[in-house]
C-alpha cells in the first residue's frame, strides 16, 4: 500500500529537520528496511527506512531543504499504483509549508507546533471509515455503526490540511504519547483502520531508548527499603561535599603488626584521636531545630557489607578504648552482624561513620552521610606510591581517605584540617 | 449476576419467567398493598408470568382490566398516589403510545409537581423484543423512549437473577418504575439466589463475564448473545456487563470497565438512533475518553420497524454474529 514518507520527529524538542541525502532516486525500487533518506535535526541525525517494498515515486524535499516533523518528504508506492489521493493530501500540506520562503522562520515552526496539537486530525477517521470494506448496503442488515452512518459525515478530509496528513491516533494513544514525549506522526499504527493505539505508542517509546526486556522485578523491601529511604533523604537534604586526601600509611601497618590487629583498627584509633581534635565532626544535625549537637563519646559506625544491604553497627565510645580494645570490639560486632545477630540498638547512637571500600579495591568514592550525623570517612585501597626521600625515591604504602561532610554545618576548610590532623595522628601512631 | 455476587449465596436454577413470578409473589406475600392488574392477568397475562397468582391471592389482588392501556396505567397512577402499590402489566410495549400521557405527565411528574407530597410507587411491566414473527406492532423495543423521561426509572434485566431482584426493588420503589421484559428470554435459565431477602438495587450494573480487551455493555436478549460471542472469540478477552437498570444508569461500572479495556461495544435491541447506545457511549466519552483505544461500536436494530416476514426479521435483529463482528472492528 502506498504511503507518504514523512519527516520524523527526533525527540520532543525537534522543530525542523533537514534532508542530508536521498539514498534512492525517484523511480528506483526499495525494499522494506532499505535506507531511503537521511535527515538531520537540531541535535541528531537519522536514517529513514522504507516501511514496505515499493518504488520511490515522488520526492518533495530536496537535499538541504528543511521541513517540520510530519511534513511529507516523498511517496513510496507500487510501481503502477494510483497516487492521486495521496498526492492530493500531500499537495495541500506542501503548499502550506512552502508558502513560506524560509522554513526556519517562526511561521513555519509555529505551523509545525500547531500541527502537533491540532485536534482536527481526529476528524479523519470519520471520513474514511469505509476502508473496512463493509458495504453501505450492510446497514440494511442488523444495525451496526460500520455502514452508511459514517459516510454521512462527507466532505474533504479535514486532516489533509495539516502536515500530518490523515494521522489517526486513539485518545488513549494521544494521552500516552503526550506523557511519554513520543511523536505520533512517526509511529505506524496497528489499530483499527491503521490507527495508532496506546500499545503502538508504548512500543515506540521503548524502541526509542533501546530495546529493554525485563528479566526480573525485585521488590525493594526490608533493609533495602530502609537504606533507600534514609540515604535518599540524606542525599536530598544534606549538602554533601567530599574531600579526598592520600595519606602514607607505613606507620599504620607497623602499628597493626606490633599489636597484631588489622589496619582498620589502627585507622579507627587515628579517627578517634582526630575527632577529639575536631569535635564538630563528632556530631549530629537537626535541621528543624536548627541545632548542631556535639558529643563526648566517639560512637563510630563501621559499615559492613552483608546480604540484603549494607549495615552500619556502632562501636560505642572507642575514644575510651586502646587499640586492642577497638580490635576486639570491632571483631565481636562484625561476627554478630555477619551472623545476623545484631539488634536495632547496635545500629543507633552513632556520632560518626567509617566506610571501608578499599577492601573491594576502590581508589576514591563519595560516601553518603549516615543521618543525622554530619560526616563520614571513606577508606580506600592501599597503593604503593613513590616518595621523594633525602637522596632517593622510595615506594611507600598510601591510602586515599574520602571525607564527606554536610556543608550546611561544616566547611571545606574544616574538612581539610580534619584530614591534616588525621594524617598527623596516623603518622605519629607508633609513638603512643 | 456476576460470579462474585452469587459466590456466597444458595441458588436454584430458574427461568426468567419463574424468577419474575417469584419476585412478584414474594412481594405480594410480604406487603398486602401490592396488587396486579392488566389484560388477562387473572389467567397469567399473555406470557403466563403471573400464572397462578389469581388462584392464590384472589380477585382483590389480581384482576383483569379492559383493553385500554390508558385506563390501566391511569388507574395505576391513581392507586399508587393514594398509597397502594400497583403492578400494571402493559403487555406489548409497542402500545405505550396509548398511555404515554399517563406515563410521562402523570406517573413521572406527580411527585415533582406536588413538591414531594405525593409518591407514585407504581410498577409498569412492558413486554418488548423481536424474534417471534409477531409483526411491527408487537415486536418493538421502546425502552429508550421511557428511560429518557425525567421522574421515571427503567429496568431491563437479561438474567433470571436480575429479573427477580429488580422486580422486588421495582415494587418496593417509591418512584414509578417501568419494567421491560424481553419476551424471547422468558425461558432463559440461570442461577437465582433462594434467599427471600435478595434484591438487585435499581441503578447497579453487573459484570457477567470478566475480560481485559473489550467491554460489551449488553442488555436483555443481547446479553446472552454477547456472552456467546465472547466465548467465540478466544483470542480476545471480552468483558460483558449487564447494566440491568437503564435509568438510573451505573455509569461508574461501565466507565471503570472501559478504563481497563480501552474498547467498547454497546449491544441493545432498541433502534440505533437517539437512544440507549448513544447514552452509554456519551457517558463513556465523558468519563473515560482518554482510555479509548479504538472506535466505539454499536449493535442494535437499524432504523426500521421490525418486519413480519421471518427472513426479514432475522435480517434486522442482531445476534451473536453481529456482536462478534463488532468485537472484531475494535481490535
Amino acid at each position: 500500500m502506498a504511503y507518504v514518507v514523512r519527516m520524523p520527529k527526533l525527540g520532543v524538542e525537534m522543530e525542523i529537520g533537514k534532508v542530508i541525502a536521498w539514498h534512492v532516486d525517484v523511480a528506483d525500487a526499495v525494499s522494506e528496511g532499505d535506507v531511503v533518506a537521511e535527515i538531520e535535526s537540531e541535535k541528531s541525525v537519522a536514517e529513514i527506512e522504507a516501511r514496505e517494498d515499493g518504488v520511490l515515486r515522488r520526492v518533495y524535499l530536496d537535499v538541504d531543504q528543511k521541513a517540520p516533523p510530519g511534513a511529507p518528504m516523498g511517496i513510496v508506492a507500487g510501481a503502477d499504483e494510483d497516487l492521486s489521493e495521496l498526492e492530493a493530501t500531500v499537495e495541500s500540506a506542501v503548499s502550506d509549508v512552502s508558502a513560506d520562503d524560509d522554513p526556519d522562520s517562526d511561521d513555519a515552526t509555529d505551523a509545525a507546533a500547531d500541527a502537533l496539537t491540532d485536534d482536527s486530525a481526529e476528524a479523519a477517521p470519520v471520513t474514511d471509515v469505509d476502508e473496512s470494506g463493509e458495504p453501505a448496503a450492510q446497514s440494511a442488515g442488523a444495525g451496526t455503526t460500520d455502514g452508511a452512518a459514517d459516510g454521512s459525515a462527507g466532505g474533504e478530509p479535514v486532516a489533509a490540511t495539516t502536515p500530518e496528513g490523515t494521522l489517526k491516533a486513539t485518545p488513549k494513544a494521544k494521552h500516552r504519547a503526550a506523557k511519554l514525549g513520543v511523536d505520533l506522526a512517526t509511529i505506524e499504527g496497528t489499530g483499527v483502520h491503521d490507527s495508532v493505539t496506546a500499545s503502538d505508542v508504548e512500543r515506540a517509546a521503548s524502541a526509542g531508548s533501546g530495546k529493554r526486556t525485563v528479566e526480573e522485578t525485585r521488590d525493594i523491601s526490608g533493609r533495602r527499603r530502609t537504606i533507600a529511604e534514609r540515604l535518599g533523604r540524606s542525599y536530598r537534604e544534606a549538602v554533601h561535599v567530599t574531600v579526598d586526601r592520600e595519606i602514607e600509611v607505613e606507620t599504620v601497618f607497623a602499628a597493626a603488626a606490633a599489636a597484631d590487629v588489622s589496619i582498620t583498627d589502627v585507622i579507627l584509633e587515628g579517627v578517634s584521636e582526630t575527632l577529639s581534635a575536631h569535635p564538630a565532626f563528632n556530631a549530629t544535625f537537626d535541621a528543624d531545630a536548627e541545632t548542631h549537637t556535639l558529643y563526648e563519646e566517639h560512637n563510630v559506625g563501621v559499615a559492613v557489607d552483608v546480604d540484603g544491604g549494607v549495615v552500619t553497627p556502632v562501636l560505642p565510645d572507642i575514644g575510651s578504648m586502646d587499640l586492642a580494645g577497638i580490635a576486639s570490639a570491632r571483631e565481636a560486632m562484625r561476627t554478630r552482624v555477619l551472623n545476623g545477630e545484631f539488634t536495632p540498638g547496635d545500629l543507633s547512637g552513632g556520632t560518626f561513620t567509617v566506610s571501608n571500600l578499599g577492601v573491594f579495591g576502590s581508589d576514591a568514592f563519595t560516601p553518603i552521610i549516615n543521618p543525622p550525623e554530619v560526616a563520614i570517612l571513606g577508606v580506600n585501597r592501599v597503593t604503593e606510591c613513590p616518595v621523594r626521600t633525602d637522596r632517593d625515591i622510595e615506594f611507600r604504602r598510601h591510602v586515599t581517605f574520602s571525607l564527606t561532610f554536610d556543608h550546611r554545618v561544616l566547611d571545606g576548610a574544616d574538612a581539610a584540617r580534619f584530614l591534616t590532623t588525621l594524617e598527623d595522628r596516623l603518622d605519629g601512631i607508633l609513638e603512643e | 449476576m456476576s460470579a462474585e455476587e452469587l459466590a456466597d449465596r444458595q441458588t436454584e436454577t430458574r427461568t426468567v419467567r419463574d424468577a419474575l413470578r417469584d419476585g412478584i409473589r414474594e412481594e405480594m406475600l410480604a406487603d398486602d398493598r401490592v396488587f396486579v392488574m392488566g389484560q388477562d392477568e387473572e389467567d397469567g397475562g399473555s406470557f403466563e408470568v403471573t400464572a397462578g397468582l389469581h388462584d392464590e391471592f384472589g380477585f382483590d389482588r389480581v384482576r383483569n382490566t379492559p383493553i385500554s392501556e390508558a385506563a390501566q396505567v391511569g388507574a395505576g397512577v391513581g392507586a399508587a398516589a393514594t398509597g397502594i402499590r400497583p403492578l400494571v402489566n402493559l403487555s406489548f410495549s409497542d402500545f405505550i403510545g396509548v398511555c404515554f400521557d399517563q406515563v410521562m405527565n402523570q406517573a413521572g411528574k406527580l411527585r415533582y409537581m406536588f413538591g414531594g407530597a405525593s409518591n407514585v410507587p407504581l410498577t409498569i411491566r412492558a413486554i418488548e423484543g423481536a424474534g417471534l414473527n409477531a409483526a411491527a406492532q408487537h415486536s418493538g423495543t421502546v425502552h429508550s423512549l421511557v428511560a429518557h423521561l425525567p421522574g421515571i426509572k427503567a429496568v431491563a434485566p437479561g438474567t433470571p437473577a436480575a429479573a427477580k431482584g429488580l422486580m422486588k426493588s421495582a415494587i418496593r420503589s417509591e418512584d414509578p418504575v417501568v419494567f421491560f421484559e424481553n419476551k424471547t428470554i422468558y425461558e432463559r435459565r440461570g442461577p437465582v439466589p433462594t434467599d427471600e431477602a435478595f434484591t438487585v438495587p435499581l441503578g447497579e450494573a453487573t459484570v457477567e463475564r470478566a475480560g481485559d480487551d473489550v467491554t460489551i455493555v449488553a442488555t436483555q436478549r443481547l446479553l446472552g448473545e454477547a456472552i456467546a460471542a465472547a466465548s467465540d472469540v478466544d483470542d480476545v478477552s471480552v468483558e460483558v456487563l449487564d447494566p440491568r437498570s437503564l435509568y438510573p444508569l451505573d455509569t461508574e461500572a461501565i466507565a471503570d470497565s472501559v478504563k481497563k479495556t480501552g474498547r467498547l461495544v454497546v449491544a441493545d435491541e432498541s433502534p440505533l438512533s437517539y437512544g440507549f447506545h448513544a447514552e452509554i457511549v456519551t457517558r463513556v466519552l465523558e468519563d473515560a475518553f482518554w482510555s479509548l483505544d479504538a472506535p466505539v461500536q454499536r449493535v442494535g436494530v437499524p432504523d426500521t420497524p421490525i418486519p413480519f416476514a421471518p427472513s426479514q426479521e432475522d435480517e434486522v435483529v442482531p445476534d451473536a454474529d453481529d456482536v462478534r463482528r463488532a468485537i472484531r472492528r475494535t481490535i
